[in-house]
Order: structure tokens, then C-alpha cells, then sequence
């Protein structure tokens, strides 16, 4: 690491000053307190995930910590990931972006062939003993793939390099798409405008990009590319009050199935009130009535238990990794870490904000996790990988 | 912030490439999507927390499941159990468990013996909470319960509880009195759904069991007691995640009744031998043998109207109808070949009484002075009124008599005489739109009205008048031709013919108050109402008393006017030329004086075959042969007992229903029981003789039973007891 550093430093070798000058070695600056937040957060994901599963195990007769437990092993996996990510210098990533983009695609279209269908998508496939869900890593790989690219560049991206981003893209997209996972998807969508943006496009081109944006989305929902259940989910969303059940919901179960999730989300959150009821105490939590409460919608687990208090805390530790992965993009040495921080800002913010507001009713119920704190070994590595590119960054910008 | 990143000088092409500025633009977008995720926190838990709608869910997850209390114990007087719980193995269900593991239908229905469809069917009976465990089959051997406790592993769910189950130790001898419970249906639970046993207490869940027949329905109040409630924390899928509150279910009250069980016995022994016997004797109206079909007997206690038996023939199992009875012995229970075992014969039907209804005629004569008790008659075979002739049952003419020798030897033409007599000086040519004095009579001796025994079902019996006859003949005038009340139906009244329809139980309660000289006691079936969970359950806490009620005062006569129809009766049975003497011929009357009368009531006309027909007659086999009907009171001077016993289709009432009575009184006496025969325990140690050893309601019969016929003991009601059994003689 601190090795690529040497050769502008020579010079003054030969100075025979026994004090080595500069460059202080790199993890010296690593940003401990965007590590910290990180921890916090995975460390109140695996007490909320321990809240809201701990009852339903023990009525099934389990061992009640069994599921807190293996959280508790992803994220020392989880956190071995982000030491390896940080221990190279992220230049290797970049220069691997072709074979990450090409060995991305074959991942996926493996998980098409071989995978395990959950709960409606098939994005799961089996390696060894534990199952790995493809269409999280991609979102790592994407985004050092897409900032080598743009980086190239230097600031000059035109239209034609406009198009190829869209080209190369295009294709995880709908491989991910085709697994029915929507929100996985979106979220490559939000990370690609980041990261455009950030690189340099130019505002028509913006303006081209958002028309196409609303056109395939008009597109998709009309010719009925969309399945049923996420039309249903957007539906659901758009139809205000909660509660008030249309005829189109009595006749549609499944909708009604999304609003009553919502509803209880809604009230979990709700019962919460400023300073929760307690962990262990909130009855929504502890009786499960907020279907899955340990994954998508394990933001109403806190919000019950600790109020506003508690949430907003919550809420002000991501406001922390947004931050810090702000100020390493533009801290950065050079533009290809800046577009690196960028993408990972992107990643996690959408996340963030599209779970947190689906739990209150401000956006869509799809099914995109909530970073570091979601049941789930892929989504915890891939989370923890990304703020160590964003670690990486930093700690890099003086060499 | 450190430095921006220098903007890439070697590009010439990008002037307006700032990433700072866009930096910018990806903060403001970062800190609105955070400013819109706070707001719309705060407007969550902030603002809407305290709303109505969000309050709701405080209450969710809670359910309570209602757990069915043991019901009340029922004993007769002497404490001996009549209906009681006893414990028995049910294996049940767990809620859910056959959802998560179908493999358990198998299994069960393996080791229980029942087809899978019906185990299926008892797990998703839906009559119960889903938050309930589910009953699939009581009473189960200690092997299935081994063997369920061993198989947990493939049984998981299934469980073995002991649980309490209703029996009937006494089966048939008491089954019309006790009565019997069964599963509520859902009409009645529609009835009673809203009855409350506690503050917010239900008394009833559509699995509840409720009393059907006997006291267990009429004391179903007491016998009931309160449902334990259990409330339970349950999640989204209905799973039950612990207890949060528990209260004990309340055993319902006992109840003592007033029967005793010896005595129930006995009539219920009496019974069923003399309808074997009458089976054996020829009618010599139509020359068939006789059918018998059913038959009852009433023992009461005259002194204070208390039931000390009450039969009926054929009788039912009431372990039939424990958890729901099979459709094969509910058809066997109402085929009319069976003669309908679930009718109590002596409360529920009236029968024309015959010569037995001379107790009214008689008691109306002399309130009414038409003749001297001392007055003679001439019995000539026949009377006739308004161009009728009505004859002796015999046509033997049986000349000069009074009042006394009417009665022992049972003349009806005295009594016809009656009836005509009541009929012109009272209806002729009145137009009279109601009771004329011989049916007041009858009503104040409590005929033709409820009895307000404390069982269900009972018959009020007829006593028919002017009224009653324009009111049949308006409704239904083909079947009742006559609109205003004939003279001849005066004379058949007069000796309890023609309409007059009367229960074993009027009957009895008419001579009980003839027998203690002029009181109509309301009958009692139960003495008390105990407080449950006492183990010695003699001097249970009293809830309620019964004391003897009376009804009403009866204008039985009193003094010389009395004597002569008392003697009347005694001769009955002691009289040489008595109609029942050859049934009591062996009876230690001198001991033990019976006063009674016998009946025998024509139901049809018998048309014999080659004859031209009487209008109306009947030929065999539609024809009913006449009922045999004998009531009396003994001992006939100090009276304990009142007994009487109808037997249908029996002929003679001296040669069926007297016996029978006859038989009853060995077992009153405790004349058939020569082992027990000791010298007349003084009345404070009674109990300690008595088998059922000591109880706090004391016998009138089991203390006679078990004196010694040499020594009668002093009036045993004196060795009562904490509730005044002998209430009249308090």
C-alpha cells in the first residue's frame, strides 16, 4: 500500500536524513468515525433483528437467539470484507473493472440458471453450504466498474459515452430485473444517475436521460412488462388513506396483503411515539404483527421500541456514513475515487431513504434492505465492502 | 472539508466541469431526502401517536379463551350421588398443531381406532376458541396415554389431559329425575348467549354443555357454576405466546334432592315386575292379554309435599346423551314401538283417573251437604239421567249404602247419583260459562293445574266443565258434537271417566292433602342448594333451602265427616269386600293401616268381533285396554306416605296397580329387608345405622327401613335434621 507512494518521494532519499518525510502510512487515515457508525449500526441491526424474531422462535420451539446469532457471524464476515477491501489500494479495483463488469454478468445470468426462488424472486444461489444473493455483490462491482469507466473521462463525458454507460448497464439491469428483484435494480438505476452526474454529463444530456426515465417507466407499467404484485405495490402506495379498503383490494388479496403491511408498519412506528416503549416492550414487535419485520421492515422494529429518540438516532448514524462518504468523494486524489464515493453515497441513500420512507408511507413498498442493519449475510458483506471502498478513498487521498 | 479535487487540467473540452458544484447538488439532494425522512418521523410518532386509530393496537394479540367449569354434584336425601364428575383421560389438540404437522391425523386415528375423517373433523370442530386446545376423544385407557406421552416426537401437539366428565352412577332407576346434559345447539345458545355468570362473565360458549331433562336443566342455574377465564397473548398467526391473566373456573352448587334412592329402587323394582305380570294376565273386556306399555309411581311425603320417589316405565340411560348422543339410540328412543322412554309418565301425562276421582266427589258432597255421610243409597247396578243409563262396572247391585261402603267397595252408581245430583242443581238450565262446585272441588284439590314441581315437562292436566266443553266444540265440532255440558258428562265426571285427565303426581298431591287434613303442598324434588368443594360433603354450606310450600287449602272435611270416608279408604285395603283387599291380604295392616283406592278407567268402548258397534266403540287392536290406576296414604291414621302407580293398558286397578303399591310399601316399611331388623334405634343414632351413614337431611324411609317391624319406631320425623324435613309438622 503506502510502497506506491514511494517513487515521488525518492528524491529526497538520497538526503541520507534519517527522519522519512510525508506520507505518513495510509491507515492513519482511515475515517474511524465512518467505521464507527458503521458498527453502530450493525450492532443495533442485530439487537432489533434479535427483538423481532426472538418471540416467533421460541413459540416454534427453537433457540430464540438462533437467527440474532447468525447475524451476528455475517458481520464478522461481513467485517473481514472490509478489511480485505481496504487492505489494497482501490487503483487494483479499478484496473479489474472489466473482468468484475464481464464476471458480474455470468453471476447473474448462474443465479437465472441455477438459483433458489424466495418469496417471488430467484436471486439466490448456493455456494457451498451458505446462499449468496448475486444481485447485491453486482452493486459493488457495477459501481467500480462504471467509475472506471467515467473516470477515464476526466470530467468529458459526452453523449456517445452517455450511451455506452446506458449500453453496458442496460444488461445487469435487466438480468436483475428478471430475477424479480425490483428494488435491487432501482437501486442500480439511482446509482448510475449519481454517478453520471457526478462525472460530468451534461445538463441535456440529463434532460434526455430523465425523459427516458419517464418513458420506460410509462412504458414498462402499460405493456405489462411489470408484474401484477408491483403494480399492486405501487398501487397500494399511491392509494392514500391506510386502512380504507377499495373494492380493487377486496378483490385483489394480495394488495390488501401490502396495505395490511403497511398499516402495521405504519402503527408500529406510530406506537413508538417519542421515547418507544422499551425494547422487548412494543406489543407490534413482539407480537409480529409487521410482517417481515427482521428484513425490509426492521426500521419499525426500532422505531417502536425506542421512539422518535431512537429513530432519529438511527437516522443521524446514516446521516453519518452519507457524510463521510461524501467528504472522502471530494476529498479524493483523483476522480475515480470521488466517482467510487459517489456511487456508494448513491447506494446507500436511496436504500436508506426508499426503506425508511416505505416503512411510513412515503414511497413504494419494494423490496430493497436497509443497510447494516437487515437480516442477511449479501446485503450486510456488500454494505460493509462499500464503505470500505469509500475507507479506501480516504485514506488514500494524500498518496 | 479538506480540498476539492483539483478539476483535470488536461482536458480543454470541459470549462464547465465543476465537481464541486456538483458535490453540492448531491448534498442538497442528500440532506432534502433527510429532512423529508425526519418530518415525516416526527409527523408518525410525534403527531399521530396519540390518535384513535393507533391506540387500537394496545389491544391487539389479546384473546380469551373461557375454560368450562365442573358442574354441581346432585345427591339424593341421604347423600348417595346421583349424578357426579369423574375424572377421565382426554386426549387433545394443541391449536395449530395439525396445520404445521398433518402427519398427526394418521397417527391418531391410528391410536385411538377412529377413522381419520373423524379425528380430522373433532381438530377443526370450529365451535372452539383458535386459541383453545381441541378435544378429539375422552375416556381413553392408560395405554393410549403411555403410548402418547412415549410418541411425543410424532405426536407433537397432542397431549393427554384429565378432565372432568359428567356420570350418572344411578343410571336408569334415576334418569327422569335427574334428567341428563348434553352439547348446547344453536338455538339454545342463541337463547342464552347473552346469560352472565360473572362481570363479563359469559355462562355459555357454543362447546357448553347445558341440562336437558330432570333437575339437571331445571336447576341448571345452580349446577352450572363459572367459567374460569383465561386470557392469552397470541401473535399475527394466531400462535398463543403466553398467559397473561388466569381465573380459576367455579364449580357449580350441588344439589340434594328429596328422593331417596331406596325408595326410588323399589318403585322402579315394582314397576317393572307388575308390567310383567299384567303382560301375563287376560283383559276380559277384549280376551287379549294385556299390554302394559308404561307405567309410574309417585311417593310423597304428605306431610310437607316432598318427592320421595317418582318412577317411570320404560325408562332411558342417561349416559346415552353424554357427549352427543348416536343417532341409533335416539331412533330407538322415539320408535313408537319403544313407547317413548323419554317421557316421565308421572309428571307428563294425564290419565283419566276412574274411582280415584272419588275422593272429590266425595269431598264435594259433604262440603255442599247434598248427603249425609251416614245417608244410605240404593245401589241398584244402574242410574240413569236425561234418558242415559249408566251402569256398574260389574251390574251386580250392591243395595243400601253409605258413604264409607261406597268407597271400599268402590260403587259407582253412589257417585252417578252425585254427578246428577251437582248437575241439576247447579247446570241445569244455567247456561253456567265455567267450574260448577264439583270441579272447584277438583281444582282446589290442585287438578287441572300445574303442580310447580321443579321439573320440566309437566302436564296440567283436564278438568273438564261447561267452559271447556263450548270452547272443544267451537274449535273442533266434528270431533266434539256437543257444545254445552250434558248431564251424562256431569255423571262420568263424577267417577273420574270421560275427559277428566290427571298425573300421577295430581294425584298424589290430591290425597297428601286429604291425608294431612287439608293442605296442598307445591311437590318438592330438591332440599337443598350446597356450596361445592367439600370432600365431606354432609354440611356443605348452604346456598338455598327448600321449604315446603303450600299451594292452597282444599276443603277436605273435617270430624265425624272425615272418619267416614278415612274408613272408606282403610277398607279398601282391610275390608273383606274392599276392591283392593286380596292385593294387601298379606300386608300387616294392623301394623301398618293403608288407606287407598283403587281405579279402573275405560280409555275406549270395546267393540267385540260380529257385533254391531256402539258409535264411537273401538275394535282390536286399535282398541286401549282400561287403565289400572291405586293411590293411597299410610300409615293411615298418622300419614308419611301418600303412593300411588298407574298402569296403562292393565285393566282392574285392584289387580295391577294395587300389587304394585302393595310391593312399593314392604320396601316404605322396610318389611323386606328381615336382615336389618334390629330394635328401633332411638332417633340420635339413626344415621349411624342407616347405610349411607350420616347426613344432614335425614329419612323418613331410611329410618323406618331400618326399624324393626315389632317396634315401631316414634315418628321418625323427629330425628330431623338441620332442614326441617318435616316441615308441615314443625
Amino acid at each position: 500500500m503506502a510502497l506506491t507512494t514511494l517513487p515521488p518521494a525518492s528524491p529526497s532519499a538520497t538526503a541520507a536524513v534519517p527522519r522519512r518525510p510525508v506520507a505518513s502510512p495510509a491507515w492513519r487515515h482511515v475515517d474511524v468515525l465512518l467505521i464507527a457508525a458503521g458498527a453502530g449500526l450493525t450492532a443495533l441491526g442485530v439487537l432489533m433483528i434479535y427483538s423481532t424474531t426472538r418471540v416467533p422462535l421460541a413459540a416454534a420451539g427453537s433457540n430464540p437467539e438462533a437467527e440474532m446469532t447468525k447475524q451476528l457471524t455475517y458481520a464478522v464476515v461481513a467485517f473481514g470484507a472490509f478489511l480485505l477491501t481496504i487492505l489494497f489500494d482501490y487503483k487494483r479495483y479499478l484496473s479489474w473493472a472489466p473482468v468484475l463488469y464481464i464476471g458480474s454478468i455470468l453471476l447473474l445470468l448462474a443465479t437465472l440458471a441455477i438459483g433458489r426462488t424466495t418469496l417471488g424472486a430467484t436471486s439466490w444461489i448456493q455456494v457451498g453450504s451458505i446462499e449468496v444473493e448475486p444481485a447485491e455483490l453486482v452493486k459493488v462491482t457495477f459501481i467500480i466498474s462504471l467509475a472506471a469507466l467515467l473516470a477515464s473521462r476526466k470530467g468529458n463525458v459526452t453523449g456517445r459515452v452517455v450511451a455506452l454507460v446506458l449500453a453496458l448497464s442496460v444488461v445487469p439491469f435487466l438480468l436483475i430485473y428478471k430475477q424479480d428483484a425490483l428494488g435491487s435494480a432501482m437501486v442500480l438505476a439511482v446509482v448510475l444517475i449519481g454517478m453520471l452526474l457526478m462525472a460530468g454529463t451534461k445538463g441535456r444530456h440529463m434532460v434526455v436521460l430523465a425523459v427516458l426515465a419517464v418513458v420506460a417507466i410509462g412504458g414498462v407499467s402499460e405493456t405489462g412488462i411489470l408484474k401484477q404484485y408491483q403494480k399492486d405495490r405501487l398501487i397500494t402506495f399511491l392509494e392514500a388513506p391506510s386502512g380504507v379498503a377499495t373494492t380493487d383490494n377486496a378483490s385483489n388479496p394480495y394488495a390488501a396483503s401490502i396495505e395490511y403491511n403497511l398499516d402495521q408498519s405504519k402503527a408500529a412506528i406510530a406506537d413508538g411515539g417519542i421515547s418507544g416503549k422499551g425494547l422487548f416492550k412494543g406489543p407490534e414487535t413482539n407480537l409480529s404483527y409487521v410482517p417481515n419485520q427482521d428484513t425490509d421492515f426492521i426500521f419499525t422494529a426500532m422505531a417502536e421500541q425506542f421512539g422518535f429518540v431512537g429513530s432519529a438516532l438511527l437516522l443521524a448514524l446514516f446521516g453519518i456514513v452519507v457524510w463521510r462518504s461524501w467528504r472522502a468523494s471530494i476529498v479524493s486524489r483523483d476522480l475515480a475515487g470521488t466517482l467510487i464515493c459517489v456511487g456508494v453515497l448513491a447506494m446507500l441513500m436511496f436504500q436508506v431513504f426508499e426503506n425508511v420512507g416505505m416503512t411510513m408511507g412515503i414511497m413504494p413498498v419494494a423490496g430493497i434492505t436497509l443497510p447494516f442493519m437487515s437480516y442477511g449475510g449479501s446485503s450486510l458483506v456488500v454494505d460493509w465492502v462499500a464503505i470500505g471502498l469509500v475507507v479506501n478513498v480516504g485514506m488514500r487521498r494524500l498518496s | 472539508m479538506a480540498q476539492p479535487p483539483s478539476p483535470p487540467p488536461s482536458e480543454p473540452n470541459a470549462p464547465k466541469y465543476s465537481p464541486r458544484l456538483r458535490a453540492t447538488a448531491v448534498l442538497v439532494v442528500v440532506v432534502c431526502l433527510f429532512a423529508a425522512l425526519f418530518g415525516r418521523l416526527w409527523y408518525l410518532q410525534g403527531v399521530e401517536a396519540n390518535t384513535v386509530a393507533v391506540k387500537s393496537v394496545a389491544g391487539q394479540g389479546i384473546e380469551t379463551v373461557y375454560i368450562p367449569a365442573p358442574r354441581g354434584e346432585i345427591f339424593d336425601r341421604d347423600g348417595v350421588l346421583l349424578a357426579g364428575n369423574k375424572i377421565e383421560q382426554v386426549v387433545t389438540v394443541a391449536p395449530g398443531a395439525e396445520a404445521a404437522h398433518p402427519g398427526i391425523v394418521g397417527e391418531l386415528s391410528a391410536l385411538l381406532g377412529e377413522p381419520t375423517a373423524e379425528v380430522k373433523a373433532a381438530i377443526n370442530n370450529v365451535q372452539y376458541s383458535p386459541y383453545q386446545s381441541v378435544p378429539v376423544k375422552e375416556g381413553v385407557s392408560n395405554a393410549v396415554v403411555l403410548a402418547i406421552d412415549e410418541n411425543q416426537s410424532l405426536l407433537p401437539g397432542v397431549s393427554v389431559q384429565a378432565e372432568p366428565v359428567r356420570y350418572y352412577p344411578q343410571g336408569e332407576t334415576t334418569a327422569n329425575i335427574v334428567g341428563y346434559i348434553s352439547g348446547i345447539t344453536g338455538s339454545e345458545y342463541a337463547q342464552v348467549k347473552n346469560e352472565q355468570c360473572g362481570p363479563g362473565i359469559p355462562c355459555y360458549q357454543t362447546t357448553s354443555l347445558i341440562g336437558q331433562a330432570g333437575v339437571e336443566a331445571s336447576f341448571e342455574d345452580y349446577l352450572r357454576g363459572t367459567p374460569g377465564v383465561e386470557k392469552v397473548q397470541v401473535d399475527s398467526q394466531g400462535q398463543v405466546l403466553g398467559l397473561l391473566s388466569y381465573r380459576p373456573p367455579v364449580p357449580g352448587d350441588n344439589l340434594v334432592l328429596s328422593i331417596s334412592l331406596n325408595d326410588q329402587r323399589a318403585a322402579v323394582q315394582a314397576l317393572n315386575d307388575w308390567v310383567i305380570k299384567a303382560r301375563g294376565m287376560t283383559d276380559s273386556v277384549s280376551g287379549q292379554y294385556f299390554r302394559a306399555p308404561a307405567a309410574s309411581m309417585v311417593v310423597e311425603d304428605p306431610r310437607n309435599g316432598q318427592i320421595l320417589a317418582l318412577a317411570t316405565y320404560p325408562d332411558y340411560n342417561p349416559d346415552d346423551f353424554l357427549g352427543g348422543i348416536s343417532e341409533a339410540r335416539w331412533k330407538y328412543y322415539n320408535n313408537p314401538a319403544n313407547n317413548y322412554p323419554l317421557i316421565d309418565r308421572a309428571i307428563s301425562t294425564g290419565y283419566a283417573p276412574g274411582s280415584t276421582w272419588k275422593l272429590i266427589t266425595a269431598t264435594a258432597m259433604l262440603k255442599y251437604g247434598l248427603r249425609s255421610p251416614y245417608a244410605y243409597y240404593d245401589d241398584v247396578g244402574t242410574y240413569s239421567i236425561g234418558g242415559q243409563n249408566f251402569h256398574d262396572d260389574d251390574n251386580i247391585p250392591l243395595g243400601p249404602i253409605d258413604l264409607q261402603t261406597a268407597l271400599t267397595e268402590s260403587s259407582d252408581t253412589y257417585f252417578y247419583s252425585l254427578g246428577g245430583q251437582f248437575w241439576q242443581m247447579y247446570d241445569a238450565g244455567r247456561d253456567l260459562k265455567g267450574p260448577d262446585p264439583l270441579q272447584t272441588v277438583a281444582s282446589e284439590y290442585g287438578l287441572g293445574h300445574f303442580s310447580g314441581i321443579a321439573l320440566p315437562g309437566e302436564d296440567p292436566g283436564i278438568v273438564p266443565d261447561a267452559l271447556v266443553v263450548a270452547k272443544e266444540h267451537s274449535q273442533y265440532p266434528k270431533d266434539y258434537p256437543d257444545s254445552v255440558w250434558e248431564p251424562g258428562f256431569e255423571v262420568q265426571e263424577a267417577i273420574g271417566e270421560g275427559q277428566d285427565s290427571v298425573t300421577p303426581l295430581q294425584l298424589a298431591d290430591a290425597y297428601s292433602a286429604f291425608a294431612n287434613g287439608g293442605t296442598l303442598y307445591v311437590p318438592d324434588i330438591a332440599l337443598a342448594v350446597e356450596a361445592p368443594g367439600r370432600a365431606d360433603r354432609p354440611n356443605g354450606k348452604i346456598i338455598k333451602l327448600y321449604y315446603p310450600q303450600v299451594k292452597n287449602h282444599p276443603p277436605v272435611p273435617t270430624g265425624y265427616e272425615r272418619d267416614a270416608m278415612l274408613q272408606g279408604f282403610e277398607g279398601v285395603t282391610a275390608a273383606p269386600g274392599g276392591t283392593a283387599y286380596d292385593a294387601f291380604k298379606s300386608f300387616p295392616l294392623s301394623q301398618y293401616p293403608i288407606a287407598g283406592k283403587t281405579g279402573t278407567a275405560q280409555v275406549d268402548d270395546y267393540c267385540a268381533p260380529y257385533t254391531i258397534c256402539a258409535p264411537g266403540s273401538v275394535t282390536w287392536p286399535a282398541y286401549k285396554q282400561d287403565t289400572s290406576v291405586f293411590t293411597s296414604f299410610a300409615p293411615a291414621t298418622d300419614p308419611r306416605f301418600t303412593v300411588d302407580a298407574v298402569f296403562e293398558q292393565s285393566g282392574y286397578g285392584a289387580d295391577v296397580a294395587a300389587p304394585a303399591v302393595e310391593q312399593e310399601y314392604e320396601t316404605l316399611f322396610g318389611l323386606n329387608q328381615p336382615a336389618k331388623q334390629a330394635a328401633c334405634s332411638p332417633p340420635s343414632s339413626t344415621s349411624s345405622t342407616s347405610s349411607t351413614t350420616s347426613t344432614a337431611y335425614g329419612s323418613a324411609s331410611s329410618t323406618t327401613s331400618t326399624t324393626a317391624p315389632g317396634a315401631p319406631c316414634a315418628n321418625p320425623s323427629t330425628t330431623t335434621t338441620t332442614y326441617a324435613a318435616g316441615g308441615a309438622n314443625g
